[in-house]
């Protein structure tokens, strides 16, 4: 059996679970393609106007796997990963709106995954899954297995090893004496998805700079500055962002936060980012990307911005040797 | 305090009287116009969506008008709304204002802060003032849907174009200022009488509905008056949302846990499996609805970059091929223009009387 996994959207978040799960059950992981021109092209021209980059890539990666064959496609109804929060309503329509976008599509495995009260409906929405396809003892296996897995890749993060080494096994390399220290805020499948992004995150460490990212912070943090803000944050991504800001702050040159054209919750997420950012004094870079956005231009706005940043330092250097 | 509410619609003239009558002064912002949009974009982030600016420029009116609090509904997601006060509360505050925004947020976010806030306002004038208003506000919000629904019935047969509109905007203005349940219903009465009887034109009008977006279907500034243009294209319109409805559902009966979304999801089945925020689902429940119904077509409209309606947009194209339904996406945001969205509007009236003709030539037969 083979089972195809879209390398999009919460790739980057689940895929050991999602993987280890699978490969137990005795079943072949078919991941799509990276990125492409090509897949974006696709996704952008089946996609509905308006609809944000991240979800017309993912269409491109669902069409990927149609030409390689797979048995089933992959593409949970992720609802909800944590207690009382949302992800984005796109995440809760996506299995519908890839069953009626991308044309011979075989079958989709879309499970429920809702964990808005607690973890054991997600539980029980694999435990479901997996027994279409292997005896029960088999399904728990895989599910702790899956869990084992999900586990490690988290607290290797959490060890500071950057998510692509980890998923794709490619080498970043960070500088020991880096000339800046940047916050890096986006969703995952942005940041790391090098065709989206174009490459900022590798472009940064290749310029000597130590980029901190939100997925390397312990969640008991980021939980202690979100729960500052005036109302409790119920998009997951943006709780990790604006948690993450609230963390880096006062470790960091400047942060730069990466945004999806036409993504709705980072439109106000990242404008609180730049508000509170702006109070604080803390210079703030926004890149927002889309189907059209030139490698050139953007690379030009990075380099202005470390520009920017080392002359306050030296500035900042200068000064309080006055000052004294 | 001087209170204010963003407009949406008509439901100013109900929240106006329960306010008034909770013993505040309220300034109702002035109706939104091209300064409001204006002054909204101007200071909401670019890629918000659009209810978020008309309110800031809404506010920002009220204020100069003197409002110093602004009432502002809250939500727990998954959709922008829930999170829009507690962005528009830095934006008054980075353009230096002190106006107070306040928000009231559903009873299982917040419980304690929702009762805090109720009794603020209430406080002025005590709990029995509070009732009297709210039933005043829903009696008066009840009788607004009432004459826009038959509005939507007089337009396209009314002999001289115009007229319902006219008679409408007066009525609403009596409304406004009725005090009474008695008064309420009495206006009722006797405009919604007035209005039929102009209503003489014995045509058999094509019939659309109107899905999307709450606000967006709501508010006549931001969808270019789409009920009126439709009308005087000579349309019966059935706009699927309303207020009566929303409050009964999202506001009591969800708020008391007893809210179901299952016939909704009945409709859907097949093309969406439930709820995905805001009114994605209605759109296309809605949409099957009118399909079955045998309504001649569908509008669907909603701003742009709206999360919720992405989804349904992307599914209604389908439930349009399979149902045999036209459907019309339209999109609205702040570049909107009056000319394209007017040329659209025809196409697709003259679109569907083609094929509704065509098909009673073909029962002729
Ligand atoms: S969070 Fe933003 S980018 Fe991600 S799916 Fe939702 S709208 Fe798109
Ligand atoms: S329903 Fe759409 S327009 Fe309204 S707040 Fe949500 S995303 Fe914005």
């Amino acid at each position: 059996m083979r089972i195809g996994i879209p390398r999009a959207l919460y790739y980057y978040n689940y895929s050991p679970f999602w993987i280890r799960f699978w490969e137990t059950l005795g079943c072949e992981v078919v991941l799509s393609s990276e990125s492409s021109k090509s897949i974006m092209d696709w996704g952008v021209a089946h996609a509905v106007d308006g609809t944000c980059l991240p979800v017309k890539v993912y269409y491109g990666h669902v069409y990927d796997l149609v030409t390689k064959n797979v048995d089933y496609i992959f593409v949970p109804q992720l609802i909800s990963v944590w207690k009382k929060e949302y992800i984005c309503p796109k995440f809760m329509g996506l299995p519908d709106m890839v069953r009626w976008n991308i044309p011979n599509a075989p079958p989709i495995l879309a499970p429920v995954i809702d964990g808005r009260k607690s973890g054991y409906q997600i539980f029980c929405a694999y435990i479901d899954l997996g027994r279409k396809f292997a005896p029960l003892y088999k399904v728990l296996q895989a599910y702790r297995n899956g869990l084992q897995a999900q586990h490690q890749f988290e607290e290797s993060l959490a060890q500071g090893v950057p998510l692509p080494t980890l998923l794709q096994g490619e080498k970043c390399q960070a500088s020991n004496t880096p000339r800046l220290k940047l916050g890096l805020l986006g969703h995952e499948y942005l940041i790391y998805d090098k065709m989206i992004s174009m490459g900022v995150f590798h472009y940064l460490q290749a310029h000597n700079c130590q980029v901190l990212t939100s997925e390397q912070i312990k969640t008991s943090i980021i939980f202690q500055h979100s729960s500052k803000l005036p109302k409790r944050m119920f998009w997951t991504s943006g709780r990790q962002i604006l948690g993450a800001a609230g963390h880096l702050c006062n470790q960091v040159d400047g942060l730069i936060s990466l945004v999806a054209f036409g993504c709705g919750t980072d439109s106000l997420t990242t404008d609180l980012v730049q508000r509170y950012s702006r109070r604080q004094d803390i210079p703030h870079l926004l890149l927002s990307l889309d189907e059209h956005t030139g490698e050139a231009g953007l690379i030009t706005r990075l380099e202005a911005f470390i520009d920017m940043l080392e002359r306050r330092i030296l500035s900042e250097i200068d000064s309080s040797a006055h000052g004294e | 305090m001087k209170l204010t509410v963003p407009h949406m619609g008509n439901s100013y003239i109900a929240l106006e009287a329960l306010l008034l009558e909770m013993g505040h002064e309220v300034v109702v912002p002035p109706a939104s116009t091209k300064k409001t949009l204006n002054l909204g974009t101007k200071y909401s982030p670019e890629s918000a969506c659009l209810p978020l600016k008309i309110n800031i420029g809404n506010f920002l009116e009220a204020i100069e008008l003197g409002a110093e609090g602004i009432i502002m509904a809250g939500g727990s997601g998954p959709c922008r709304f829930g999170y829009y006060a507690q962005v528009q509360r830095e934006i008054l505050k980075d353009l230096g204002h002190e106006a107070e925004v306040i928000v009231l947020e559903p009873p299982n976010e917040n419980f304690a802060q929702l009762r805090l806030q109720i009794q603020r306002l209430f406080a002025l004038k005590g709990m029995r003032s509070f009732w009297r208003g709210l039933q005043l506000a829903w009696e008066k919000i009840q009788a607004v849907e009432e004459l826009e629904s038959v509005a939507h019935y007089t337009r396209p047969r009314e002999i001289v174009t115009g007229n319902t509109s006219h008679l409408l905007a007066n009525s609403l203005a009596q409304l406004r200022k009725a005090s009474s349940v008695l008064d309420i219903r009495r206006t009722l009465q006797i405009n919604r009488d007035a209005m039929l009887e102009m209503a003489i034109n014995e045509t058999k009008p094509l019939r659309i509905g109107i899905v999307g977006e709450i606000y967006t279907v709501l508010e006549p500034f931001v969808n270019l008056d789409l009920e009126e243009r439709l009308g005087h294209l000579g349309v019966e319109v059935n706009r699927t949302v309303n207020l009566v409805e929303w409050i009964r559902d999202h506001l009591v009966l969800s708020s008391l846990r007893l809210y179901k979304n299952d016939h909704l999801r009945k409709l859907a089945h097949g093309y969406l499996r439930g709820f995905v925020g805001g009114h994605g689902l209605e759109s296309v429940a809605h949409t099957v609805m009118l399909a079955q119904q045998k309504f001649d077509g569908v509008i669907h409209i909603l701003p742009f970059t709206c999360m919720p309606e992405i989804v349904a947009q992307s599914v209604l194209r389908h439930v349009s091929a399979d149902y045999h339904i036209p459907i019309l996406s339209l999109v609205v945001d702040e570049h909107t223009g009056e000319t394209g969205f007017q040329t659209r509007l025809e196409a697709f009236v003259d679109l569907i009387g083609q094929k509704t003709e065509a098909s009673l030539n073909v029962e002729a037969k």
